[in-house]
């Protein structure tokens, strides 16, 4: 049994830990005796980026005065393109390997599970970035190049019913998705030429910004958009390797939104006021809104940012071993991130693991995690970030709490 | 570290709770184009007074008017006190059943209305207070009658008051009062031959439903009924002979507030006055002085007109059953008959006035067919036309506006602020901003480099090509922030035309401005 409680363990927080994969082993032996209920829970909060510092960052996300010195750094190490992204997910899963709905699947056995997505991430040129935290002064008589850049923030719940192999091997689960809240604005082409003096200024503009119930944003089980979802995870190769697809799927956001798809050339000369003597704030608000992009009504469909896990699952038998895999998440600005690095058995209670990853959002870094199983409970904590913990010039930190009981 | 490992715990406790310690800010540096607009005659002038020739120039046509006396002058009633107390000529106590009426009093009563004589009278609003004191030792009723009025629906005012039982060591005391509006008094008393007359009547009974009640002639009543406050809306008769004078007084004149410096001198100019006599009544009104004082230079011009201290006559009003035609006198004042150009040349700010007038000045010739509607009296329109040919040297405009900017809606730390001028007006203008603290004093300035040039011009003055100027104004953060705490500013224009010949403004002229910031600011979120 013991051997099966730390596949499921591993099968089930697959989700989040970015560091190890499942164990290995031979099914067939049998465990003393069958739990008939397990609950597990989880938390993957991370933040990184290819070119802002953790100072930066956690200014930009908790707070607080981002002075020229911190942005002088930022940029030094601010390239052609870079990536900046935020994750906060949490899930729930109950598992019920006592019963079963399905009698043409005595294999199987049913779960049910809740789980949070919370994503803000962004793709940008340096001329961005450079505008956004310096303004366009510098770009005075020049072109700024803004294009090619991708913000996204989007947030949704799902409340999934699934079947998990009673020998862990395969599972696949069908979710209702719930839109709380999604924002986006892909710049494809934004070239910005500031004149001489300020006394103009070009954009050449092609891109799309869609935005999901701007008046109503729920942070919980909003509503703005409903959809489908579907998780699927197996194990490969004699239960050497997992892999894993998470919220394969859609939302159609059909509670006011707002979408538009355009490509415009403007010249922004000021905002035109009838009167200046007899103006008000109200009228420059509209005619500033005049300048934006028009958006339509009409609902829009996003795809879920899916995630792909690839990892080589652990072998009891080894006490250090070898640990690698790849996750990659879809339409989040997610570069592939591999890692790979070792695993300690400490003893029969507490193990260990380090690796070194690249990719996500951040570069190359450092992970550690620390597992430890006590009668009925496992539970496990990583740093997805070391360097991040350690190092203020670091550029991310990320955490992944999990814990699994049964009875 | 630990800071790191603290953050990192943060950064997880605060994405559930989605809440910050503090807001994020950095600042940038923006130049851009802001606003934009262009400014002709029609935005610089009110629609109202905007009148213009077949040659496309521009008069102002201003008209206002006002009531120079007011309507007390003409008719006022003063509060009536009708005071009675009643008592019981028996000197042995007698027993009075129950309904028992044991005081009958009508009496003839008379407004003080000085030489008028009014025969009747409608009420605007008004009301009749009573005090009863009562020593009978049972519950009695009072029933307050005044003949020949109506209200409304035709019924004459009758009220009936209910007063506890009192004693002599404690009579019982009933006050309140009962409103008169709408009412209509003839005042020609019983005989219909009288003027400024009314009847009423006291009656008070014991109560039916109540017990026998014991006086004796040491009881008494004691009735007061006060007419107060009655403000008619229509009156006829005789309205009397009175005399009305008012002044010296000091009068804001506003027209020309805004403008607080140099000097304007102005082709033509056209005023006249209508002087409209709404009251059935022969009046006379007389205008002693009118004199115009710009308390900015303290220079005081007294109109010069052959009106000035003579008296008026002003026919009466002819009332065609409601609708009533004044008796109009109209007084033209122009450049040829008077200095009216001098008095608005002075650019006042005040004017003085003292006036007298007078009502009926022949006495009762229409033999009390007078007649007054308190909503209108006597009017004054003031009509001028002011043609926009004028020379202005050094005209300071001054006018307060409101940026509508605060510390917290306000990013700016400091700005350097271009504006773009394509002028079409014939004239210069030079532009300075006065800042204010919060008590509206002014504490400083942004001074803007640079001057409107005027339009090109040909001989006549009349505009031939816009010039182009730039104009910049620095605004220091300590400035700004003297903006954020009060946001109200002082715009002042200085104007200059050519000297001569005079310039006229018209219509199609224009002025496009552009305003271009250099900032730096602050950029925020929570």
């Amino acid at each position: 049994m013991n051997r099966l409680l730390l596949i499921l363990f591993t099968a089930i927080f697959g989700f989040s830990s970015t560091l190890f994969g499942q164990e290995e082993g031979d099914t067939s032996a049998p465990a003393k005796k069958t739990p008939s209920y397990f609950i597990e829970g989880g938390v993957s909060a991370n933040y990184g980026s290819t070119n802002l510092s953790n100072e930066f960052i956690q200014k930009l996300l908790f707070g607080g005065r981002i002075e020229e010195r911190e942005k002088d750094k930022v940029l030094d190490k601010t390239n052609k393109r870079n990536r900046f992204g935020v994750e906060l997910n949490y899930d729930l899963k109950f598992v019920d390997m006592k019963d079963t709905l399905f009698k043409k699947l005595p294999d199987f056995a049913y779960y049910l599970g809740f789980g949070s997505y919370n994503n803000v991430s962004a793709s940008y040129t340096k001329d961005l970035f450079s505008t956004v935290f310096y303004g366009n002064k510098q770009f005075e008589n020049e072109t700024a190049k803004l294009g090619r850049s991708n913000f996204v923030s989007q947030k949704f719940e799902k409340i999934t019913f699934g079947l998990v192999a009673r020998d862990f091997s395969t599972s696949i689960g069908v979710s209702l998705i719930i839109g709380d809240r999604y924002d986006q604005v892909l710049l494809r082409k934004a070239d910005m030429f500031t004149h001489p003096e300020g006394t103009s200024i070009d954009i050449d503009y092609n891109g799309k910004m869609a935005f999901a119930d701007r008046e109503n944003r729920s942070s919980f089980m909003g509503f703005s958009g409903t959809g489908i979802g579907f998780d699927y995870m197996t194990l490969l190769a004699n239960r050497k390797y997992t892999f894993s697809i998470t919220n394969l799927g859609f939302i159609v956001w059909a509670r006011n939104p707002r979408y538009s798809n355009t490509e415009i050339n403007y010249n922004f000369d000021g905002i035109e006021i009838d009167n200046i003597l007899q103006t008000s704030n109200e009228e420059f608000r509209t005619k500033a809104e005049e300048i934006v992009p028009g958006l339509s009504s009409n609902p829009f469909v996003t795809l879920l940012p899916t995630i792909f896990r690839f990892d080589k699952n652990f072998n009891k038998k080894e006490t250090f071993q070898t640990i690698y895999g790849v996750r990659y998440k879809m339409l989040s600005n997610y570069l592939p991130s591999v890692y790979g690095g070792g695993s300690y058995q400490i003893n029969t209670r507490m193990r260990v693991a380090g690796s070194l990853a690249w990719g996500g959002y951040a570069g190359l870094r450092a992970q550690a995690g620390f597992y430890y199983r006590y009668k009925k409970i496992y539970a496990g904590v990583e740093s997805t970030n070391l360097t991040g913990i350690f190092l203020k010039s670091g550029n991310g930190n990320g955490a992944n709490l999990f814990f699994m009981t049964y009875f | 570290m630990k800071k790191n490992i603290l953050y990192t715990l943060l950064a997880i406790a605060l994405f559930f709770s989605c809440k910050r310690k503090e807001d994020t800010s950095w600042d940038v540096d923006v130049i851009s184009p802001v606003v934009k607009t262009t400014l002709t005659i029609d935005d610089l002038v009110a629609d109202s007074i905007l009148s213009i020739n077949p040659d496309n120039s521009v008069v102002l046509d201003y008209k206002f008017s006002f009531s120079p006396v007011e309507d007390e002058f003409f008719f006022k009633i003063p509060d009536t006190a009708l005071k009675e107390a009643y008592g019981f000529p028996f000197l042995s106590p007698i027993s009075l059943s129950p309904g028992f009426q044991f005081i009958s009093d009508p009496a003839e009563n008379s407004f003080d209305l000085n030489d008028a004589k009014i025969e009747y009278m409608e009420i605007q609003s008004g009301e009749m207070a009573y005090r009863i004191e009562s020593e009978i030792a049972e519950r009695t009723f009072y029933t307050y009658t005044i003949f020949k009025t109506k209200d409304a629906s035709g019924n004459v005012f009758r009220k009936t008051i209910s007063v506890p039982a009192g004693s002599r060591t404690s009579p019982a005391v009933v006050t309140g009062s009962f409103r008169l509006d709408g009412y209509s008094f003839d005042l020609t008393g019983s005989t219909g031959t009288k003027f400024n007359t009314f009847e009423s009547e006291v009656l008070v009974n014991t109560d039916p439903s109540g017990g026998s009640v014991t006086v004796s002639n040491l009881d008494s009543v004691y009735v007061e009924n006060k007419l107060v406050s009655l403000t008619p809306k229509y009156v006829s008769g005789y309205l009397g002979r009175t005399y009305f004078s008012e002044g010296p007084t000091n009068n804001k004149f506003s027209v020309f507030e805004q403008i607080k410096g140099g000097t304007i001198d102005i082709d033509s100019i056209d005023i006249y006055t209508e002087l409209k006599n709404y009251v059935g009544a022969e009046a006379q009104f007389k205008l002693n002085q009118l004199v115009s004082r710009n308390s900015v230079t303290g220079t005081t011009v007294p109109l010069i007109h052959s009106s000035i201290g003579t008296w008026i006559n002003l026919d009466r009003g002819v009332d065609n059953s409601g609708n009533i035609s004044p008796g109009i006198r109209k007084i033209n004042y122009t450049k040829a008959n008077s200095n009216i150009d001098l008095v608005i040349e002075n650019l006042s700010d005040e004017m003085t006035t003292q006036l007298e007038a007078r009502l009926n000045p022949l006495g009762n010739i229409s033999s009390g067919n007078d007649f007054l509607y308190f909503n209108k009296i006597l009017d004054a329109d003031f009509h001028i036309k002011l043609p926009l040919k004028f020379i202005a040297n050094d005209l300071k405009f001054q006018q307060k506006i409101d940026l509508n900017l605060s510390e917290e809606s306000n990013p700016v730390n400091n700005a350097l602020v271009t504006i773009y001028a394509k002028n079409g007006f014939p004239f210069d203008a030079e532009i300075q901003l006065f800042l204010l603290n919060t008590s509206g004093s002014i504490v400083d300035s942004v001074m803007v480099t640079g001057l409107i040039n005027s339009a090109m011009t040909d001989a006549s003055n009349v505009v031939t090509n816009p010039v182009n100027s730039i104009l910049k104004a620095a605004i220091p953060a300590n400035k700004m922030g003297i903006l954020n705490k009060n946001s109200e500013v002082i715009l002042q224009i200085i104007f200059n035309t050519n000297p001569a010949p005079h310039t006229v403004i018209y219509r199609d002229y224009f002025m496009d401005l552009k305003l271009v910031t250099d900032m730096n600011l602050e950029i925020k979120y929570r």
